[in-house]
């Protein structure tokens, strides 16, 4: 680390760091279009296969759940969990495929992290925008409350950063990361409320499977989605304190890397 | 906070709370008050993120909030006959579908519907209550006066009453909050009795649309006894006969007795000619022959054959009679179908049962202040340590 420079202004450093997450946005998109020729929109629409797959096997089996239309059902469900999962499926080794790239004297691992997010948040965006024709097409009716469902998606998106920087620091930190991080994904297929609904439960244990942040964004969603068709149980409050203590918990382990990394370096 | 601290000291020169020691020790003389405003000036941020809105959680939680008291009850909604079919493993067998304890979340919905609002409000006035100068400022029903609309009161007062039902149980919940003890113990008990009100009326309507054809069919069949019974009464009063089984019995034996009178005048006659051929007795009993000969055949005619006759009154005689058993025995059956609706009427009824009555609490169980001042803190503290790392974060990118 060079030595501290107090002339700097935050606005200043503000700019270089947006110009550095902004080149390795770019230089990400071209790695991968360059690597295979449709790489990039691959990415974009890796979670959409994912997504459609499972819609079309669900409205193939089983037309309704309770009643509520299955494509709708599962469209809510898989995409709150695809969009906390691919970005911590994308941003595991981001840290350790960019190593070089940490010599430059601007480049710092949390803009790594942000700038494959970013990535990940639109490919994620784009899937969840596969409502758009289904509801077109009149699979789905139009979401009874909107902006309960952009809220929930938001509050996915920021659960699924927080989760993102956690598991790449893991990974980073731990010799045992790359395990850790399966097993937090793996986990999440079942931490996020894609199968059911708080309702279907009883409600003693309702309680514990609402300490889930995510139970919370899906039955927010599934709320907007549906409204008097569904009860559901959520707390917005709770949703975005969990958020927040995930993020902060991110951002120290995100600084616990930088600082390991720095002391790489020097050895 | 403590990594904060420790990367804010290595990297960068961002003063933090932990750096508040080190002044301390080196300089000793100002008063308490001026070290607080020097610290304060030192670290704007904490103080405008962590520090006053710590002191306003304090003061709202610990002072201002009003006290919320909570009144409880538990009830079940039973039918004799639905047995209980819900457990978690048939719940997971048909996720979702299963509608089991449909009675209790009729129930709820009633509870938490406008409906039931609007009566509790008619005898209770929510307004006033929820909406009192004494509930603090945030929680109060329509603060700033600007929407005590009827919406606006439904949605608050969702708010403050909750149905749980257990599936396993079927044990329903009710609880309300307020700010007063009564308030709430008053809006339980009027929710509970409201709802055992709409049991009743379930019951009412589903009694009546199962009795109301088997009555049908009862009047009928009671009516059309009736006329057959009338029908059969007035043909007996019009043809002056009671029984005509047991009247042509009684004319037959007439006829039997004029017969064997007949036989024994016969044998008389007999004997005069033989013995006696000139005796003037002959031609008066040959004239009493005659007589007798004359009055069977005039009461065989009224037994059979003829117009008169009692088989040609008999025909119809039985026909009405046939009538009126048939009818008797389809009011029968009527009045057994009946009974059996009624039965079934019994094993369908509803029950609300109270279970748990509604209390009146008599101290406030929420808010829970010092949690809730702990949670602001925690909060506020991460809150803090987030925009503290990304401010860092920025600040990294140095010339």
């Amino acid at each position: 680390m060079p030595e501290t420079t107090q002339q700097t202004t935050f606005s200043r450093a503000f700019q270089i760091q947006m110009r550095v997450v902004s080149a390795l946005l770019r230089r990400e998109l071209i790695a991968l279009s360059g690597k295979k020729g449709i790489g990039f929109l691959l990415m974009l629409v890796e979670p959409l296969i994912f997504v459609s797959a499972i819609c079309v096997f669900f409205y193939l089996t089983r037309r309704t759940v309770g009643n509520v239309p299955v494509v709708a059902f599962a469209m809510s469900g898989y995409c709150v969990m695809w969009g906390c999962r691919f970005q911590m499926m994308k941003m595991m080794n981001v840290v350790a495929a960019n190593r070089s790239l940490l010599y430059h004297r601007y480049v710092k691992i949390f803009d790594l992290m942000l700038g494959r997010s970013i990535l990940q948040i639109c490919s994620t965006s784009i899937s969840f925008l596969m409502f758009a024709p289904i509801i077109y097409i009149g699979l789905v009716d139009f979401p009874v409350k909107p902006y309960l469902v952009v809220f929930s998606w938001l509050a996915v998106l920021w659960y699924g950063w927080s989760l993102g920087l956690i598991t790449s620091s893991i990974y980073g930190l731990v010799k045992m990361g790359e395990k850790i991080c399966i097993v937090i994904m793996v986990l999440h297929i079942w931490i996020t409320g894609a199968f059911m609904m708080v309702e279907w439960l009883p409600p003693d244990y309702r309680g514990y499977y609402l300490l889930f942040p995510m139970v919370h964004a899906t039955e927010m969603m599934r709320d907007g989605l549906f409204g008097n068709r569904v009860t559901a149980h959520y707390s917005v409050l709770y949703m975005v304190c969990a958020n927040m203590v995930l993020t902060y918990l991110g951002l120290v382990l995100v600084r616990k890397l930088s600082q390991r990394g720095a002391m790489d370096d020097s050895d | 906070m403590n990594d904060i601290a420790k990367i804010t000291k290595s990297d960068v020169n961002v003063p933090l709370p932990g750096g508040k020691r080190k002044k301390n020790r080196s300089r000793v003389s100002p008063s308490f008050l001026q070290k607080m405003i020097a610290y304060a000036r030192g670290h704007k941020l904490f103080m405008v993120m962590v520090v006053v809105p710590s002191a306003l959680s304090v003061l709202y939680f610990g002072l201002i909030e009003s006290d919320i008291y909570v009144s409880e009850c538990r009830f079940v909604v039973r039918q004799p006959e639905r047995k209980n079919l819900s457990s978690l493993g048939s719940l997971l067998q048909n996720i979702g579908i299963s509608s089991v304890r449909e009675e209790a979340f009729t129930v709820r919905e009633y509870v938490l519907s406008r409906d039931a609002l609007k009566i509790i409000d008619e005898n209770l006035n929510l307004r006033k209550a929820f909406g009192s100068s004494k509930v603090d400022i945030i929680n109060r029903f329509d603060p700033l006066g600007i929407d005590d609309s009827f919406e606006a009161l439904y949605k608050y007062f969702l708010g403050q009453v909750t149905v749980d039902v257990d599936l396993t149980s079927s044990i329903a919940t009710l609880t309300a909050k307020a700010y007063a003890p009564n308030d709430a113990f008053n809006i339980n008990e009027g929710l509970l009795f409201m709802s055992e009100g709409l049991i009743n009326k379930l019951n009412d309507r589903a009694r009546k649309d199962m009795l109301s054809i088997a009555l049908k069919d009862v009047e009928d069949a009671e009516a059309e006894a009736k006329n057959r019974a009338m029908a059969l009464s007035i043909y007996q009063d019009k043809e002056i006969l009671f029984d005509p089984a047991q009247q042509s019995t009684m004319q037959l034996q007439q006829v039997d007795r004029l017969q064997t009178e007949l036989i024994a005048v016969r044998g008389q006659i007999a004997q005069y000619r033989e013995f006696a051929a000139a005796s003037s007795q002959i031609r008066a009993l040959e004239k009493r022959a005659s007589e007798l000969r004359k009055e069977i055949n005039a009461e065989m005619a009224k037994v059979a054959g003829g117009s008169e006759s009692m088989s040609q009154k008999l025909i119809e005689y039985e026909r009405l009679k046939l009538d009126r058993e048939f009818s008797e025995q389809k009011l029968a059956a009527a009045l057994t179908s009946l009974e059996q609706a009624r039965a079934e009427v019994q094993r369908q009824q509803l029950y609300l049962e109270r279970i748990v009555m509604p209390n009146t609490p008599d101290s406030a169980i929420y808010p829970r202040r010092f949690l809730n001042i702990l949670a602001a803190f925690g909060m506020l503290f991460i809150v803090y340590g987030v925009v503290k790392i990304l401010l860092i974060g920025v600040l990294e990118h140095h010339e």
